[in-house]
C-alpha cells in the first residue's frame, strides 16, 4: 500500500513479522503457490493472516473526511486549517 | 502526529480527478497544489497539503518521513494563526463542490465488500509471517445483483443444492479485485482475460430466516499489456468462503471469501518491477463495516452496470 502519511504499522511491520516468525519457529521452505488451497479447515487462519491487524490500521484513527470539498467546508466552519492527504487512488480505498 | 492532526480538519481524496478536473472542487484544489511541492514540475500532485478554506497554501510535502510531515504541520499552524479572516475563510459566493463523485452510485441496499490483498509467505503456510505491504479496495453489487448470489427459484433454497455463480458476478470479483494491488495500483482485467474463472455455490442450510452458503472456486487472469505497454502479468487463485443471506432483508448478514494463489509479472504502476517472478498472494473479501468511510471501488467506472452514475448524470 502506498502510504504517504507515515504509518506506524508500516514501520513496525518488519518487527511484527520477525517476532511472529520466531514465535512460530523456523520459517518453512518456499513451496509452489499453486498448492495453496483455502478450505473450511484453514480459511479462518488465512483470513486472519491477510487482514490488517490493529497496529496496521492506526492511521485510520485520524477522522479523515473523504473528500477535499468536505474538508474545505468543514475547515471553513471550524476555522481550522485543512490537512489534505491525496494520492493516486483514494487513500481510504485503493492507492 | 494524531494529536497534532486534531488541530486541523483532516481530509483525504483521490488526486487525479482533482488535478485534471474542471469543476469547482478541482479548481479550488489546483489553486492550492499549483503552488505546492510539485507545482507544475511533476505529472502528479500527490502529497500532504495544509491550506486554509480559502485555498491559501500553508505547506505541502510528499514524503514517508514523519518528522518532515510534523515540521510542515507545525509551520502551517503558525502561519494559519497569522492569517486574516479573508484568507482563512471561503468567500460567501465561493463554490467548492464537485460536479460528480463515484460515491453517488453507492448501492445502499446492495452488497458492499471490502477486499484486502497481501503477499503471502513463500512457505505458503499461514503460521509464517506474511508480507508487510497490503492494500484494500471496495467491491459493490446492487441489491438486484446481490440477490443473484442465490438461486432464482426459492424452491432451490434448500440444503445441499449447488450451482455455479453467474458469470457476471464472478467477473465483478475477478476482473476488478483479484488483481495485484498489494504494492500499488494496477490494471483491471478484461472479460476475455479471466476466461475459466468460476465460483461454485452450495447451500449449507436454509431456514425461514437465513440461507447459509459455501463458496468455492478458482480464478485465472492473464494479460500481456498494461496501459498500452507490453508487460506480461497474471494471477491465479483458489477460493473458499461462506455467506449468510437474510431472507427478510434481502441482503447478506455475513460474507467472507478467501482467495489464495500466485501472481506474476508487473503492470506500469504496481511496484513489481523487481518482483516479476511468481510469488504467493492472498485476498480476503468481507462485508464493509457500516462505520467505514464511503469510498467507491477503484474500477467502478468500468463495471458496466446500469446503476452506476457517470459524470453528467448518465447511466450505461
Amino acid at each position: 500500500m502506498q502510504l504517504t502519511i507515515p504509518n506506524p504499522a508500516f514501520l513496525i511491520a518488519p518487527i511484527i513479522a520477525l517476532v511472529s516468525g520466531l514465535a512460530a519457529g523456523q520459517q518453512s521452505e518456499p513451496v509452489d503457490a499453486t498448492s495453496l488451497q483455502p478450505t473450511a479447515a484453514n480459511f479462518e487462519a488465512w483470513r486472519d493472516r491477510i487482514l490488517p491487524c490493529d497496529d496496521e490500521l492506526n492511521w485510520q484513527n485520524i477522522p479523515w473526511l473523504v473528500s477535499f470539498a468536505d474538508g474545505i467546508v468543514a475547515a471553513n466552519s471550524a476555522d481550522k486549517p485543512l490537512l489534505l492527504w491525496t494520492m493516486n487512488g483514494h487513500p481510504l480505498g485503493c492507492t | 502526529m494524531i494529536e497534532l492532526a486534531k488541530q486541523f480538519v483532516p481530509a483525504t481524496d483521490e488526486v487525479w480527478r482533482l488535478q485534471i478536473g474542471t469543476d469547482p472542487e478541482a479548481r479550488h484544489f489546483q489553486k492550492v497544489s499549483e503552488v505546492g511541492h510539485y507545482r507544475r514540475h511533476h505529472s502528479t500532485r500527490q502529497g500532504i497539503y495544509a491550506c486554509s478554506a480559502s485555498g491559501k497554501l500553508l505547506g505541502s510535502v510528499n514524503t514517508h518521513n514523519v518528522d518532515e510531515v510534523i515540521k510542515m504541520m507545525k509551520a502551517a499552524l503558525r502561519d494559519y494563526s497569522a492569517l486574516g479572516v479573508a484568507e482563512r475563510t471561503l468567500a460567501d459566493d465561493a463554490d467548492v463542490l464537485p460536479d460528480h463523485r463515484w460515491e453517488e452510485s453507492y448501492p445502499a441496499n446492495g452488497l458492499n465488500l471490502t477486499m484486502v490483498a497481501r503477499d503471502l509467505p513463500a512457505s505458503c503456510h499461514p503460521d509464517d509471517p506474511a508480507g508487510a505491504a497490503w492494500n484494500q479496495d471496495r467491491v459493490w453489487f446492487s441489491q438486484a445483483e446481490a440477490c443473484r448470489f442465490l438461486p432464482p427459484d426459492d424452491s432451490d433454497w434448500r440444503t445441499g443444492h449447488s450451482y455455479d455463480l453467474e458469470t457476471a458476478l464472478v467477473a465483478r470479483i475477478v476482473r476488478f479485485s483479484v488483481i495485484d494491488t498489494v504494492k500499488g495500483q494496477t490494471d483491471h482485467y478484461s472479460k476475455d482475460e479471466i476466461a475459466g474463472s468460476q465460483i461454485h455455490v452450495r447451500v449449507l442450510e436454509a431456514n425461514a430466516n437465513t440461507v447459509r452458503l459455501e463458496l468455492t472456486g478458482s480464478s485465472r487472469a492473464e494479460s500481456s499489456r498494461s496501459l498500452g505497454r507490453k508487460l506480461d502479468h497474471g494471477i491465479e487463485t483458489r477460493m473458499f468462503g461462506r455467506a449468510a443471506w437474510n431472507r427478510e432483508r434481502r441482503s447478506f448478514d455475513s460474507f467472507e471469501l478467501v482467495a489464495l494463489g500466485k501472481r506474476w509479472g508487473r503492470t506500469v504502476f504496481n511496484s513489481r518491477k523487481s518482483e516479476t517472478n511468481s510469488s504467493p498472494v492472498g485476498f480476503v473479501f468481507h462485508l464493509t463495516p457500516r462505520e467505514a468511510p464511503l469510498v467507491a471501488p477503484s474500477f467502478l467506472h468500468a463495471y458496466g452496470a446500469d446503476w452506476v452514475v457517470y459524470p453528467g448524470g448518465d447511466t450505461r
